[in-house]
């Protein structure tokens, strides 16, 4: 044993604090920190089994006496300093240790669906009230409905004459007779006026259940509201299942250019992904369908045609015209979705073609236009879109980054889902890895793409160009070829044969490097003309705002080191997941949402880069790694020590 | 004079800054411009095309050397047309009606004008009108380019406007063309990457070797 265990006092101490408690736990020598606070039951996210490659148990050290990795450290009293509790053991006496929440189980991101919510008043958009309806008289008999209103304006509902839309008012004599004059009227906003969107027999106030949905081009997910309290019930996730004619945007256009053509895509995604998703969501919750009255939806502009049924070849060529950008109160039965006949539809507006309403939602979820100084949202999918807040004019863009960061293009990329490679560290040439769920990998995902150029370009087996370095590969003893179409192609294994779930070696070949370079390019050179065109570079940046399922779980220095996110410093970005389904959940439950929408749609500049001179100049100084100008990443050369 | 191995490796490299100063010295030097175009520049840029078709160079570092091999030609190209040297051929090329992408097509006018074309940039956006007048101005080839799906049948249109003018060659490529889609609307020619672009025009106009 090494001398300092010896030196070691007799009682050691660990005091965790988490969540707003101290647990306290005694410590046995050589024990790292997060298995002392298994043994304190503290849930800490461990993802990839205690390798020290996930980063998801980070720990903040406030006082004591530590080995990390093998490098001693003491930190005084009231002092801060970051580490990974796995890596990471107590050197005796007392020590205290922060475990924030993100690093905890139940907090864990999960894929696609978690989201991050701005402050907002809880005001539904549709509300139920119970109205107790006379029966009528020989004497005074008014018509139903007209009785009904009287009850409801007894309810606190404003005067006036209710839309009653005719499956409601073929619903009202069995309603009142079976709830004995009681009913339950679910009302809410529609095409300018309240309408009474169900009417339940008795008393059914208790359940009031919307569901929020981001229709993504690669994944959709469904949430299950309850509109009383705002609590999400359920949540799922699938594919698209419109993936299985086309990948990407401009071929499910062509797709659609026949109405029959059209139809069936609308029907790939209502009746293949949607209904089945309302579905799991329902069984999950243990509710019925046809008690849902209200969705909301957000997605690009392409994906909200479809579903819609509305031909989107006009999104295909220029001027890149929609049919419509501003969409409320589709009734669901038309649209075909398997909810309450009666059920609405609301849809985030989109700024145009290519910025779509889910980008609307982002800037609506990060509160960016509230935000003062200068303010970037970046949204990276198979198409990358950006937005630019300067405090008082918004641009956005979009940038057909391509789908290297959702792992598509890649010799062996996967999507991020159970078996993806999402972390990886490379350390004096050995390689180690972190999968989702802990299986054994089947792919690389983005984030784990991202881990690996960047250390490649740190440790040198990367050049500024993206080419392999050739001897170094050989004599880490990672160099393979690979046959393709047109010959045998360079690449680095990751993993052998025998360590993968599919048998087959993972690589990362130069081909896949150049997508990445490809795709990295688009966003930040993206991003870069935006910032010209208000005269500003990224040093002026105040916050950076990161959107979409793929920015979760990105290590954001390796992203600058590769240069695709600016070089600065971590506090500056503000992860806020999945946006598009914020915005989907804020149309519901949130009064203010709609004329917000249609403030960020009305204040956004659309700023075309391919008719942007400098684009193409800076798109081409990006596919370097990180850049053509490497005063621009700082940092970044500093960690990597080419500084 | 030989090739320029300092001006060639730049180029491949992708050095723009070292091109520029090569070039300037050179010219100062009393180099003919001619020859540096065809000895050492053409060369570097064909090399690559070459090992870009044999997969051994990827798009990016075609870029970045298309742009160092721009930045040489806009200081020698106003001489050698002030010398009255005689190009291979004259071609006119364009992204087609509705589509903005320009890059791809960049990069393929980058290469032509390396192997020695005189290269009309039509730009994005281009209706038959445009190419028309190209040809009208001595274009002997018209190349199109289409990034979408959505964009990529007008290429027919232009194909067909063609037909009364056998003369003129048409050579079409993009992301979403296919040699298949070429022979379908009567293309004459049809390449699938930047480097394969000039060996088809080469074809086209019986220059290829």
């Amino acid at each position: 044993m090494p001398s300092g265990v010896e030196g070691m006092s007799e009682t050691m101490r660990v005091v965790f604090r988490v969540n707003g408690a101290e647990v306290v736990v005694e410590a046995e020598p050589g024990r790292t920190l997060a298995e002392l606070a298994f043994e304190g039951d503290i849930p800490l996210n461990t993802a990839c089994g205690g390798n020290g490659v996930c980063e998801r148990c980070a720990v903040v050290l406030h006082e004591g006496a530590f080995v990390i990795g093998t490098e001693r450290c003491a930190v005084e009293p009231g002092g801060r300093r970051d580490a990974l509790a796995c890596q990471t053991r107590p050197a005796g006496g007392r020590a205290v240790v922060e475990v924030p929440a993100a690093s905890l189980l139940e907090e864990r991101a999960q894929i696609h669906d978690d989201f991050v919510l701005p402050p907002h008043l809880h005001s539904p958009r549709t509300k139920k009230y119970v109205a107790d309806v006379p029966a009528p008289d020989l004497g005074h008999a008014p018509a139903d409905v007209e009785r009904l209103e009287q009850a409801l304006r007894r309810s606190h509902l404003p005067d006036g004459r209710f839309h009653v839309p005719l499956p409601v008012l073929r619903r009202l004599p069995a309603a009142l007779r079976e709830g004995g004059g009681r009913v339950t009227a679910t009302v809410g906003p529609c095409g300018g006026r309240l309408s009474i969107l169900a009417l339940d027999p008795g008393d059914t106030s208790a359940e009031h259940l919307a569901v929020a949905i981001d229709v993504g081009t690669t994944t959709v997910v469904c949430a299950l509201v309850d509109m009383t309290t705002g609590r999400i019930l359920a949540r799922a996730a699938q594919y698209n299942q419109q993936i299985r004619k086309a990948d990407d945007v401009a071929s499910r256009i062509s797709l659609s250019r026949e109405p029959e053509d059209l139809d069936r895509m609308r029907r790939l995604i209502v009746e293949d992904t949607l209904n089945p998703l309302i579905h799991k969501v329902c069984a999950r919750a243990g509710v019925a369908p046809a008690t849902i009255t209200r969705l909301a939806a957000s997605g690009n502009s392409v994906m909200i045609h479809l579903l819609l049924g509305l031909p989107p070849e006009g999104i295909g060529a220029i001027p890149f015209a929609t049919v419509v950008s501003r969409h409320e109160g589709y009734a669901a039965r038309e649209i075909g979705l398997d909810v309450s006949p009666t059920a609405l539809l609301d849809l985030v507006p989109s700024m145009s073609g290519y910025v779509g309403g889910d980008i609307t939602s982002d800037v609506y979820a990060s509160q960016l236009l509230e935000r003062h100084g200068l303010h970037l949202l970046v949204d990276i999918g198979t198409n990358g879109e950006m937005a630019l807040w300067d405090g008082r004019r918004l641009r956005v863009a979009a940038t057909a980054a391509g789908p290297a960061f959702e792992g598509a293009g890649l010799r062996h990329g996967c999507r991020a889902s159970h078996g993806a490679i999402e972390h990886v560290r490379c350390e004096s040439g050995a390689i180690s890895w972190a999968t989702i769920g802990r299986g054994r990998p089947i792919g690389i995902c983005g984030s784990g793409i991202v881990d690996l150029v960047a250390q490649f370009l740190g440790c040198g087996l990367l050049t500024g160009v993206g080419r392999f370095d050739v001897d170094a590969l050989r004599a880490a003893g990672r160099l393979t070829e690979i046959e393709g179409s047109q010959g045998a192609v360079r690449a680095c294994r990751i993993a052998g044969a025998d360590e993968t779930e599919t048998g087959q070696a993972i690589v990362l070949t130069e081909a896949d490097v150049a997508e990445v370079l490809k795709a990295k390019a688009a966003v930040f050179a993206g991003t870069k003309t935006l910032l010209q065109q208000c005269g500003k570079s990224f040093k002026d940046l105040d916050s950076v705002v990161l959107a979409g399922g793929f920015a979760r779980h990105l290590n954001l220095r390796h992203a600058a080191w590769i240069g695709l996110l600016p070089d600065l410093p971590v506090e500056r970005f503000h992860v806020i997941g999945n946006g598009s389904l914020a915005g989907a959940y804020l149309a519901l439950v949130d009064a203010r949402a709609f004329d917000a929408f249609d403030a960020i749609v009305r204040k956004a500049e659309v700023v075309e880069l391919n008719l942007t001179p400098q684009f193409e100049a800076n798109f081409v100084d990006a596919l370097m790694l990180p850049g053509m100008d490497e005063s621009e990443f700082p940092a970044a050369m500093a960690e990597m020590g080419r500084g | 004079m030989a090739r320029n191995q300092e001006l060639y490796d730049a180029i491949s490299k992708g050095k723009r800054k070292d091109v520029e100063s090569i070039v300037n010295k050179e010219i100062a030097a009393g180099a003919d411009p001619v020859k540096m175009l065809l000895e050492s520049m053409v060369p570097a840029m064909r090399d690559l095309g070459d090992r870009f078709s044999r997969n051994e160079v990827y798009v990016p570092e075609m870029l970045i050397a298309a742009r160092a091999m721009q930045a040489g030609l806009n200081i020698i190209e106003p001489m050698i047309a002030a010398r009255g040297h005689k190009p291979l051929g004259k071609v006119c090329i364009g992204t087609v009606k509705g589509d903005l992408h320009d890059i791809g097509k960049n990069l393929v006018a980058m290469m032509l004008k390396g192997a020695g074309f005189a290269v009309m940039d039509l730009g994005v956006d281009c209706d038959v009108q445009k190419f028309s007048k190209a040809v009208d101005e001595g274009a002997q080839a018209v190349c199109l380019s289409a990034l979408l799906t959505t964009t990529m049948p007008y290429m027919k249109d232009v194909v067909a406007h063609f037909k009364a003018r056998p003369n003129v060659k048409v050579v079409i490529g993009g992301a979403p063309v296919t040699q298949q889609y070429a022979s379908e609307i009567g293309a004459h020619g049809y390449a699938d990457n930047a480097g394969e672009a000039v060996r088809a025009v080469e074809r086209c106009l019986g220059l290829a070797k």
